[in-house]
Parts: C-alpha cells; structure tokens; sequence
C-alpha cells in the first residue's frame, strides 16, 4: 500500500479558510453570541449501565474556540455522544450552540450535527467504500454535490497525509492511519465543535503526537475542541483545561494562570 | 483489494438476501403480467363466441329422458316459432353447435355433443324473452337455457374484469409492496451501523430514505422487467401453438398491452412498501 509521508507541513490556509468559511447554517439555530458558551451542561445525566446511570449532575460550560482534555473513568464516549448530539440527556439541560438539545426539532438536529465533527470509538467506516469516500462521507450525506466537497476531500486527505491511500478501503489501513482518516472524516463539514475519543490501542507515541498536532492546528483555526486523553499527566502539563470524570460526574479544571 | 474511488454505493445488500427477493418480485410480476394476458385471451374468447351467434338468443337443448337431442331440437324449434315476439327460428347445424359450445366452454372441439343450439331471432325481445321461451319449453317438458348475444359478451368479459382488473393486480400489487417492505427492513437492519454513521454526520432522514428506497425501486424495476419479459415468452408460445384459442383468443398485440400500467402500479406499490418500512424505522431510530 502506498502510504503518504507524514504531514511536514499541514495546509493551515485549508484549516484556517474552512472553518473561517463555515457553511453550517447557524442562523437557524440562532448562533451563541461570541462571549457565550458553545456548549453548556447543566445538572445533566444520561441513564444506563448497571448503576443506573452512566453519566449525573454534569455541569460546565465550554467557550468557543476552546480547547480541552477529557479524561478519567467510564462515560468519555458518552459525553462525548451527549456533547455531539448522538444521544439525548436521560436528565438536566445541555445546551449546544445556545440552544438546548432535548428542545431542538429534528430539522434543527440535523443541522446542529453538521456544525459538529465526531470522531467515536470504536471507530466505524463504511468499508466497501474507498478512504476518499468515507472521508467525503459527512459531506455527501448532507446532500452537497460532489464538485462542490471533492477539493476540500482531497485536501484535507492530503493534510492528514492519506493522500496516497484514497483508493483504498479503510480495512487497508493501519490503526493510526484510520484514526486519521476518522478525522479527516469529521472535518469535512468544517465544524465549530470537534469532539475526538480516545485513539484505539496500538497507537504509538508517535502517532499520538501527529494526531495531537493536527488537531492542535484546527484549534489554532478556531475550532472548540473536546479530546479525550488517557494520560492526565500529560495533559495536566498540557496547560489546557481538563475535564476529568470520575463516577459518572464531571469536574472541569481551568488550567492555572502563569 | 481497491475500491471505487469517487460516489461508491453508500448501502450494500447482501447479495444471496437480494437475489432471493429479486427472484420472489419476479415470479409476481410473472404471475400478474400472465394473468393480465390470460385475461385479455378470455375477453377475445367470448367476443369470438358472441360474434359467432348471429341471433338475438341462443337456445340450447339437450337430450332428455328418452328423448334424443336432434328430436328435443326439432320440438323446440316448432313451439318457439309460436312463441309470441319471436320472428324467426333456426337450428343451428350440429357441428357449427359443437364449435361453439367448445370455444364457450374452452373445450377441445370436434367431438359429437348431446347439446343442440337454436338460433331465435327476435327484434322486440328485450330481456324478458329468454325467460319466456324457457317458460314456453319447460311448458312442453323440455328443458332448456337460453342466453343472450350481449350476455354472453358481457359474461365473457365481466368475469376476467373481476378477476384481473381487481383481484389478480391487487394480490400482486400487495404482495410487490409487502415484499418490498420485507427487503427494506432488511436491509436498514443490515445497514444500521452505517445509518447511524449518516445520522451522526448531519444526513437529513429523507436523504437516508432516499438511499434505501433507491435501491428497493431499483430492484422492483428490474425485476418487474424480468416477470413480463418471462410472461411474455410463455404467451409469445401459447399464441404459437394456437393454445390461447385461433378463434379470438389471445392476439400478438396482447403481449405487450399489459406491460406498462401494471409494471408502473408494481412499481410504485413497490416504492410505497419501502417508504413505509423505512419511516417506520427511522422513526424509532431517531
């Protein structure tokens, strides 16, 4: 498989116009003002699991073009479900975009979804379709035409350095390279709000600095971004704000001024 | 192993699953197209016998106790001439009788029948006049029936009516539309990890039922053209060996005069069935 040389120098004018030229039509869901939050929990929790609940009583509030960690114990995945709109809150209100989820229609759901990048693990792909059509997927579901998304598709694939590998199937690429394309994937759309699980084992140090580093570089272009890290140290170091789950609950640390 | 670089199919079916569905909507676009030619044979039948009947009514007498059917028929024939209204009275000839009877019956003909046909020409007839000539026979002691040119025209297209214009399009129609929402349950239960990827990225529920329903009318299309087409050849040689009748049965043109209002009523119940499976499961999914 021809594989493509790891990013030296990713396209910040691609990163940078994308999201500075989101399509997403937030004026229908009326879009929060620049000093309100993108998301706000409030006493939120999502039932299941055999406690009964899986997620209680989170609340925080994530300003825009944010960065944060999220570690801990059980539950990243779901609030990362709940964050992105995937699943609805068993109790209290979350509100994405100003808006509360549970009060959204599905028209307003849908169009929610499209300003939100997900990428879930564990990490799903339509397999019989090509690395470039499953990174061209969030577009080509959301009905635009292919002349319309193919240069970003090639672009991004090329920033994300599968540039090389677009013809084949996702089974075809290693475990990081499929994190990547996740990526790619849920970038397409240009979101405001990128939401990444953990990376899946087999991730090596190096591929978690590269993952780390791209999407550094679209938070650097404005995007609010919720990544889960296995390593609180490391991303206690990090200087970003952690929010750190433990027993279902959420505590949100800032990160100390210097 | 490459795949299809741009605009792959989003959705795949199973290929053994699909082909057992194809082959189902065939052999009901088969069954409905033959039956709807079938049909068209018998209405051309009983134009064929009515067409044949030059009188106004048709009396037919049958042998009876020790009675032969050449001498119930020569009675019949003098109590009929003094039957008021009738103007003139005819006995067919006995083999022309067993032509008729044949071709009426779908009978192999050419075989010497107890039955004999009377030809009644009555200008002022009306209705009333078959029950009046059996009243004036029955009075004799000599059974008999008698039925009208228009009754056995309207008879001989009344029941293919009931039974293709309504039932038989109607069984196949639905059957096309529950198999078609069978297939799309199907494959939306098959397909449910990538619909949840559709709906995660922000697709419409209209976009991920226009997937699915492409597919199911893709399908139904496909296979209604093979169930006429096979129709087709099997009436093509019905017509071939004179098994469809030579005296007005089915014709050549008839081959292909059902195709497009049945293939077009198969196809949209077809698209209707995949509707509402698909909405039906959207619905619970969002």
């Amino acid at each position: 498989m021809n594989r493509a040389p790891p990013d030296q120098a990713p396209s910040r004018w691609l990163i940078s116009d994308a999201l500075s030229t989101n399509p997403a039509p937030s004026a229908d869901l009326g879009a929060s003002a620049p000093a309100s939050p993108i998301v706000r929990f409030d006493q939120v929790g999502l039932a299941g699991g055999p406690s009964g609940w899986i997620l209680r009583g989170l609340s925080f509030a994530l300003a825009p073009a944010s960065f944060h960690w999220l570690t801990g114990g059980a539950g990243k995945t779901s609030l990362l479900g709940l964050i992105g709109l995937a699943e609805r809150p068993s109790q209290g209100v979350a509100q994405v975009f100003g808006r509360d989820a549970a009060a959204l229609s599905r028209k307003e759901t849908v169009l929610a979804r499209r300003r939100i990048g997900l990428v879930l693990e564990p990490m799903a792909f339509v397999e019989h379709l090509s690395v470039w059509d499953n990174a061209a997927f969030a577009a080509r579901v959301t009905g635009r035409r292919i002349d319309d998304y193919a240069g970003d598709v090639d672009a991004i694939l090329k920033w994300v350095g599968l540039a090389k590998a677009a013809d084949e199937r996702p089974a075809a690429l290693a475990v990081a390279d499929r994190h990547r394309l996740a990526l790619a994937r849920a970038l397409v759309n240009r979101p405001e709000l990128l939401l990444i699980d953990e990376p899946p084992e087999g991730f090596d140090d190096a591929a978690r600095q590269r993952a780390f580093r791209l999407v550094s570089e679209i938070h650097a272009a404005g995007a609010t971004v919720v990544m889960v890290c296995r390593d609180e140290a490391f991303a206690t170091a990090s200087g970003r704000s952690v929010i750190r789950l433990q027993d279902g609950r959420a505590n949100l640390a800032e990160p100390e001024a210097a | 192993m490459t795949a299809p670089a741009r605009g792959g199919r989003i959705l795949r079916s199973n290929p053994w699953s699909r082909l057992v569905t194809a082959l189902l909507l065939a052999i009901i676009a088969f069954a409905a197209l033959l039956a709807a030619m079938a049909d068209f044979a018998a209405g051309r039948a009983a134009e064929g016998v009515a067409g044949r009947l030059d009188a106004d009514e048709t009396v037919v007498v049958w042998s009876h106790g020790l009675e032969s059917a050449d001498a119930a028929a020569a009675r019949a024939v003098e109590i009929l001439a003094r039957t008021p209204g009738v103007s003139q009275v005819r006995w067919l000839d006995p083999a022309a009788g067993d032509r008729l009877v044949a071709t009426a019956l779908g009978a192999p003909g050419g075989q010497a029948s107890d039955v004999r046909l009377i030809s009644v020409t009555a200008p002022d007839g009306g209705t009333a006049l078959a029950r009046r000539i059996v009243e004036a026979l029955a009075a004799q002691d000599l059974p008999a029936r008698a039925t009208s040119r228009s009754g056995i025209a309207s008879a001989g297209y009344a029941t293919p009516i009931l039974a293709s214009a309504v039932l038989v399009p109607l069984l196949a129609i639905l059957a096309f539309a529950i198999a078609c929402w069978v297939e799309a349950r199907r494959e939306m239960a098959r397909s449910r990890a990538i619909i949840d990827l559709m709906r995660i990225a922000g697709a419409n529920p209209g976009f991920i039922a226009g997937e699915v329903r492409r597919r199911i009318s893709g399908l139904a299309f496909v296979t209604c053209l093979w169930g006429a087409s096979g129709a087709m050849v099997v009436a093509a040689l019905a017509v071939r060996r004179n098994l469809a009748g030579p005296i007005g049965g089915l014709s050549r043109q008839d081959l292909v005069t059902p195709w497009p209002a049945l293939i077009l009523l198969l196809w949209l119940a077809a698209v209707a069935g995949a509707g509402l499976a698909v909405r039906s499961r959207l619905k619970r999914m969002a």
